[in-house]
């Protein structure tokens, strides 16, 4: 007994799984797309908070390393407050604020009181930025400098 | 070749009708133009960086001259504007002003003048060394930085400065310290 021939209909386009496995590959893409710009927006910003926060930390140094030695801040002081941008808004052609952030120092005083009074200034940055793409990511982040050594006289 | 008793087969072309190739056609325009758009964007992101990379990188240097003259400067004296110092460099110095010269003076006792200028019309930053005629450096698009009515103060035992570069894309506040030898 010969088995059946089965034909299957020259006109039949496409089965079910056909467009199903065609939109699969098609939202990959999309999902692909969307993430690499998602990773190039955070790489991009990353890049200008960090300029941003070298920027900052540069600023504060120096005046802590130049501000005359009776007009240092005290320990636990804020510095400075602010915010790491200010990126154009092109729908209201005004600056946005974003990322805010303050600097506070830490100062620790030896032979306070007499002529060979020492201060070691630490500053610490601290701001908050957006946690995204990865959600493991803090917001919030904090940079210690060395510390640095100002003589009474 | 038929076999004999086999019925005749009909050939039927298979392929796509028009509106098929048309749908595909199309799904391919969008996904062209989404994925172009996406490259573009981010070629524009990096674009921007790149400029706001640039002109905060120009400030730093800026501030990096302001602090190393002042760091050597045996002289120094803030004006209130240009003409104020060119009028007398004695009589007009100014506690804070648009116009900073820094003086310093080299081993063979020859004298070299650092001066910094800001004009609020034209909105520029600029340094010269020796005379308003030897330009070294220049910045752009600069405003005062809120809550400063100068560009450079002497406060706290500081010469300071503060601007802020208004960028196309970003708005970028700067400053710089400094003490000559003789505020020490």
């Amino acid at each position: 007994m010969q088995a059946p021939i089965i034909r299957r209909n020259p006109r039949a386009a496409f089965a079910l799984i056909d467009p199903l496995i065609g939109l699969l590959a098609v939202a990959t893409v999309m999902v692909g797309v969307l993430n690499f710009w998602r990773l190039a927006e955070y790489k991009c910003d990353r890049a200008r908070i960090d300029a941003r926060v070298t920027q900052i930390l540069r600023e504060s140094s120096d005046y802590a390393a130049y501000i005359s030695y009776d007009r240092l801040p005290a320990d636990g002081a804020q510095l400075r407050s602010g915010f790491l941008l200010h990126p154009l808004d092109p729908t209201t052609g005004t600056y946005k604020q974003i990322y805010p952030f303050n600097v506070t120092v830490a100062v620790t005083t030896t032979n306070a009181g007499t002529a060979a009074e020492v201060k070691e200034i630490v500053l610490t940055l601290t701001y908050n930025t957006n946690p995204q793409p990865v959600s493991t990511d803090s917001s919030r982040e904090t940079i210690r400098t060395n510390a640095l050594t100002r003589v009474k006289t | 070749m038929h076999s004999p008793g086999s019925k005749p087969r009909i050939s039927v072309p298979g392929g796509f009708t028009l509106i098929e190739a048309l749908v595909a056609l199309l799904l391919s325009a969008v996904a062209t133009g989404v994925i172009t758009d996406t490259l573009t964007g981010v070629l524009k992101r990096s674009y921007i960086t790149v400029e706001e990379t640039r002109a905060s990188d120009e400030s730093e240097r800026f501030a990096s001259s302001f602090t190393q003259a002042g760091k050597s400067a045996t002289s120094w004296a803030i004006y209130a504007d240009r003409t104020a110092y060119l009028a007398d460099p004695v009589a007009n110095v100014a506690v804070n002003g648009n116009v900073l010269v820094f003086v310093d003076q080299l081993p063979d006792a020859t004298l070299v003048a650092q001066i910094f200028v800001y004009d609020p019309v034209a909105q520029t930053l600029a340094r010269y060394e020796n005379s308003l005629d030897q330009q070294r450096s220049l910045l752009n698009k600069v405003v005062f930085t809120t809550g400063n009515p100068t560009v450079f103060a002497q406060d706290l035992g500081l010469v300071q400065a503060h601007w802020t570069v208004q960028s196309t894309y970003e708005l970028l506040d700067c400053e710089a310290y400094g003490t000559p030898l003789r505020m020490r």
